[in-house]
C-alpha cells in the first residue's frame, strides 16, 4: 500500500514538474515568470480559484468539524456561497482599477487609489500570513495525513521537506502560469476524488446507515440542529457551549471570516493577472457557489460518518477501511485530500512571494533590476519563503497552527477599503486605515496568539477565543466597520476625495452596472440579505424542524434525512439563483473591456517608476551593496 | 509570452488537467472493477474516459486545433495495448469471459464508436475512410 501511495505521489510530482518545463521553456520574459505576463486564460481562474478557494476553507478540516459537530457544521460550507457573492462584488471593479492604474499587484492598486503606503504595508502583511503560516499549516497536515496513512513508511519531517521541495521546484521552474496550470488539476482531481470517494462509502459500506442512525458526534453535541442563535459563552477555551458550538451567529461569522480568503491579496493578486471575459462570473457562480458548495454540502456528511473527528489521525480508520476494500480506493482517499492540501499550499505561498518580490524587491528594494534579475529575484524570495514554511511546519507546526486562522481574520478587515475602491468613493484613507488597524487589533486579541501573548505576559483576559461563539474576523469587522463609517462622515471631502473620484468618475462613464429600477434594485439587496439571514444567520435555526415538524400542520414528517440538511440545501440553490442574478443577469461580473483604456490613470508622477524607492531604502541598498569607496 | 504560445500552452495544460484528473479516477476504477468483477465499477470507468475524450474534443473545438499527431499515436498505443491485454486475458483466465467480457466490450466499442464519430464529424465520411486508407500513402506520387 504505501507503495502504491508513493508511486501516485511520484505521478503527481512528475506531472508538476513537467508543466513547469514546458512553461519554462516558453517563458521569455520576467513578468511571464512573477504573474504569467498577466494574461492568464480565463479558464484557468475558474478552476483554479475556485479549487483554491475550496482548499483554504479547508474539506481536511471541515470533514472532521462535521464529524465532530455534525449537521450544524455542515452549514458553514455555504459560506462557499458567500464567496461567491463577495467575489461578484469585487473581482471585477479590483481587475478594471488596475488596469486603468496599470498596476498588476493587489498592493499597488490600493496604495494607488488611496495614496498610502500603509494600506499597501498591511496588505503585504496579510500576504504574508498567507503565504507563510497558513501554508505552513496546510505543508502541516499533508505531512500528517502522509504519516498516519502509510503506516509508517513515510516519516513525517520526510513528508514534509519532500512535499516542500517538489512544489518549490515547480513554482521556481515555471513561475506563476505553471502553478495555476497545476492548480487548475488539483482542483479537478479534488471534485471527482470527493465524488468518488463518497460514493465508495456509500455503496460499498452503507454509508447511507448515518442517514437512519444519525451522525455519531462528540458527546453533548447536537448532531442534526444549530444550537440556538448565539450562545453567552466566554469562548473556546474559557466556557464550554452546550450543544455545540455553532449557533447560528458562529455560522454567519465564520461566513464572513471566510470573505477574508476571497479579500486577500493572494487572490486578488490571481485576479490581476487573469484575461477574464465571463470566467469570473463562471467561477463566482457555478464553480464556487454551486458545484464546489453543492458537493461538500451534499457529501461531507457521507464521509464525516465514517471519521472520529476527534482523534488526530482522523482519516486512519476510513483509509483502512477503504483499502480492505480496495487498495486503490484507499489511495483515492488520500489523494482527494492531498489534491486539496497541496492546492491550497502551492496558490497560496507561490503567490504570497510573487506579491512580495513584486511590491518590494522590484518596486522598491531594487528598481533597477534587470529581466533575468527579476527572475532570479523572484526565485530567491519564494527559495526564501519555502524554507521557512517547511521549517515551521517540520519543527513548530503549532505556531503555523496559532497564527494561520489569523490570515483570514486579518484580510477581511480589508471590506471597507475594497467597498471604498470599487463602490464608495466617499470612504477616506484615514477612515479606511483606522477601521483596518482596529479591526485587525480586535482580531489579533480574539485569536490564539493574541491570548496567549496577553495570558502569558500580562493579566488573563476575560474573554476566550471567538467569545459569545462570535468569530474574531466578525468582532474586528464589527469594530472595523463602525470606526470607519464614523470617521468617514468627518472626512468625506477634500483634495484627496476627487482624486478617488477620479477612478470612480471612470466606472459611471465606462464601467456602469445597471442595477435596474429602485424595485430591481430594492429586490437586489433584500433578497441577498434575506437570503443571509435565513441561509447562515439567525433564521437558520427555523431549519432545525422546519421540514420535520411543519408549522402549518400537527403531522411530524417523516423525511429520512435531518431537516437542516434539507435547509442547507435548499439555501444552497436559492444562494447558487442569486449569486448568478447579481454576477450575470447585473453584470457584476462580465468584464468587458471594449470601453477599456488601460493605464489612463496611470500618469500620477508621484508614483512612477524609481520614484517609487524611498530615500532611506536607496541609501541603505547602496551601503549594503557598494563598496565603502564607491559611496563616499 | 507571445500570445500563440501562450494558446499552445494553454491548451496542453488543460488537456493534461483533464486527462490526469480523469484519467486516475478511471485506473482507480478499473482497478476496482477488475480485482471485485464489479460491472458498475467497470461502466463508471468507461464512463470517466468518455467524459475526458469529450472534454478534449470540447477543448479543440474552443481552441480551434485537431488531436496533435503525439495525442493520438499516444492514445492508439493505449488503447492497442489495453485491447491487446484484454484478449489475451479473456483467453487465459475463464472468470474475465464469464463476468468482465460484457462491460469491457461494450465501453471499448463505444469509446470507438466516439473516436470515428468525432471523425466523421470533422472530417466528412470520406476524409474519416481516408485516414485509414493506409494504400494511397505508399501510391506513387503525382508527377506536376
Amino acid at each position: 500500500m504505501p507503495n502504491l501511495l508513493a508511486m501516485s505521489l511520484v505521478v503527481l510530482a512528475a506531472y508538476a514538474i513537467y508543466i513547469a518545463a514546458q512553461v519554462s521553456r516558453h517563458a521569455s520574459h520576467a513578468s511571464d515568470h512573477i504573474d504569467g505576463g498577466g494574461a492568464l486564460a480565463g479558464w484557468t481562474h475558474v478552476f483554479a480559484a475556485s479549487g483554491a478557494l475550496i482548499a483554504a476553507l479547508g474539506p481536511y478540516d471541515h470533514f472532521r468539524l462535521v464529524a465532530v459537530f455534525g449537521y450544524q457544521a455542515n452549514s458553514l460550507f455555504l459560506s462557499l456561497v458567500c464567496l461567491g457573492l463577495a467575489g461578484a462584488l469585487f473581482q471585477k471593479r479590483l481587475w478594471l482599477a488596475s488596469r486603468i492604474f496599470n498596476e498588476t499587484s493587489p498592493g499597488d492598486v490600493f496604495a494607488r487609489y488611496y495614496q498610502s503606503p500603509s494600506i499597501q504595508i498591511y496588505m503585504l502583511g496579510v500576504a504574508l500570513l498567507f503565504a507563510v503560516p497558513f501554508s505552513a499549516y496546510l505543508l502541516s497536515q499533508t505531512a500528517d495525513l502522509l504519516v498516519s496513512t502509510s503506516a509508517g513508511y513515510i516519516d513525517r519531517s520526510t513528508a514534509v521537506f519532500g512535499v516542500g521541495f517538489v512544489v518549490f521546484m515547480f513554482a521556481a521552474l515555471g513561475g506563476w502560469r505553471a502553478v495555476i496550470y497545476v492548480c487548475v488539476a488539483l482542483s479537478m482531481l479534488m471534485m471527482l476524488l470527493l465524488v468518488l470517494t463518497s460514493g465508495l462509502l456509500l455503496t460499498a459500506f452503507g454509508g447511507s446507515g448515518f442517514l437512519q442512525n444519525g451522525l455519531l458526534v462528540a458527546q453533548g453535541v447536537v448532531a442534526d440542529a444549530i444550537p440556538g442563535v448565539i450562545q453567552f459563552s466566554g469562548g473556546l477555551g474559557r466556557a464550554p457551549t452546550a450543544g455545540g458550538m455553532w449557533t447560528a451567529t458562529a455560522i454567519a461569522s465564520f461566513c464572513f471570516a471566510a470573505i477574508g480568503i476571497a479579500l486577500s491579496p493572494n487572490v486578488a493578486f490571481h485576479t490581476l493577472t487573469t484575461q477574464p471575459k465571463r470566467s469570473f462570473a463562471f467561477s463566482q457562480v457555478w464553480m464556487t457557489a454551486g458545484l464546489g458548495a453543492g458537493l461538500l454540502l451534499c457529501l461531507a456528511p457521507v464521509l464525516a460518518s465514517q471519521i472520529n473527528g476527534e482523534d488526530n489521525a482522523a482519516y486512519e480508520t476510513v483509509f483502512t477501511k477503504l483499502s480492505g476494500f480496495d487498495e486503490f480506493a484507499g489511495v483515492a482517499l488520500v489523494l482527494m485530500l492531498l489534491s486539496g492540501l497541496i492546492l491550497g499550499l502551492s496558490y497560496f505561498a507561490v503567490s504570497g512571494a510573487h506579491v512580495l518580490s513584486r511590491e518590494i524587491v522590484h518596486r522598491r528594494l531594487l528598481p533597477d533590476l534587470t529581466a533575468s534579475g527579476q527572475r532570479l529575484a523572484a526565485r530567491i524570495v519564494l527559495a526564501l519563503m519555502f524554507i521557512v514554511i517547511t521549517l515551521l511546519s517540520g519543527f513548530a507546526p503549532f505556531i503555523a497552527a496559532a497564527f494561520a486562522p489569523l490570515a483570514t481574520g486579518l484580510a477581511v478587515q480589508l471590506f471597507m477599503a475594497f467597498l471604498g475602491l470599487c463602490w464608495m468613493p466617499w470612504l477616506s484613507r484615514g477612515a479606511v486605515l483606522t477601521g483596518m488597524v482596529f479591526g485587525g487589533l480586535v482580531v489579533f486579541f480574539t485569536e490564539i496568539p493574541g491570548l496567549v501573548m496577553f495570558d502569558q505576559f500580562f493579566v488573563p483576559l476575560p474573554w476566550g477565543r471567538w467569545p459569545l461563539t462570535v468569530h474574531s474576523a466578525a468582532w474586528g469587522l464589527v469594530v472595523n466597520v463602525v470606526i470607519c463609517l464614523l470617521i468617514a462622515i468627518f472626512n468625506r471631502g477634500g483634495a484627496e476625495r476627487s482624486h478617488r473620484d477620479r477612478l470612480h468618475d471612470i466606472f459611471a462613464r465606462d464601467h456602469k452596472t445597471e442595477f435596474g429600477g429602485r424595485g430591481a434594485q430594492g429586490a437586489k439587496w433584500s433578497l441577498t440579505l434575506l437570503w443571509a439571514f435565513l441561509a447562515i444567520g439567525p433564521g437558520a435555526v427555523l431549519g432545525n424542524s422546519f421540514f420535520s415538524k411543519p408549522i402549518f400542520s400537527s403531522v411530524d414528517v417523516k423525511l429520512g434525512v435531518p431537516s437542516l440538511w434539507v435547509w442547507q440545501i435548499c439555501f444552497w440553490v436559492i444562494g447558487v439563483f442569486l449569486t448568478w442574478w447579481l454576477a450575470y443577469r447585473t453584470g457584476l461580473s462580465i468584464v468587458s473591456t471594449e470601453n477599456l483604456r488601460s493605464g489612463e490613470l496611470s500618469d500620477d508622477p508621484r508614483l512612477l517608476g524609481k520614484a517609487r524607492q524611498p530615500e532611506w531604502m536607496r541609501l541603505l541598498v547602496d551601503r549594503l551593496s557598494k563598496r565603502s569607496s564607491e559611496t563616499r | 509570452m507571445p500570445d500563440r504560445n501562450a494558446s499552445t500552452l494553454d491548451r496542453h495544460a488543460l488537456v493534461m488537467a483533464i486527462w490526469l484528473s480523469f484519467g486516475l479516477v478511471a485506473i482507480i476504477l478499473f482497478k476496482i472493477g477488475f480485482s471485485l468483477a464489479s460491472w458498475v465499477a467497470l461502466v463508471l470507468a468507461f464512463a470517466s474516459l468518455f467524459s475526458a475524450f469529450i472534454a478534449h474534443v470540447l477543448v479543440n473545438i474552443v481552441f480551434g486545433t485537431r488531436f496533435s499527431a503525439r495525442e493520438v499515436s499516444f492514445g492508439l498505443t493505449v488503447f492497442g495495448i489495453c485491447l491487446l491485454w484484454f484478449g489475451l486475458a479473456v483467453l487465459i483466465y475463464p472468470h474475465y469471459r464469464s463476468n468482465l467480457l460484457l462491460p469491457v466490450a461494450a465501453g471499448l466499442v463505444a469509446l470507438t464508436s466516439a473516436v470515428i464519430f468525432t471523425m466523421m464529424a470533422w472530417l466528412g465520411v470520406r476524409g474519416a475512410f481516408g485516414s485509414f486508407d493506409v494504400i494511397r500513402s505508399f501510391a506513387p506520387r503525382k508527377k506536376r
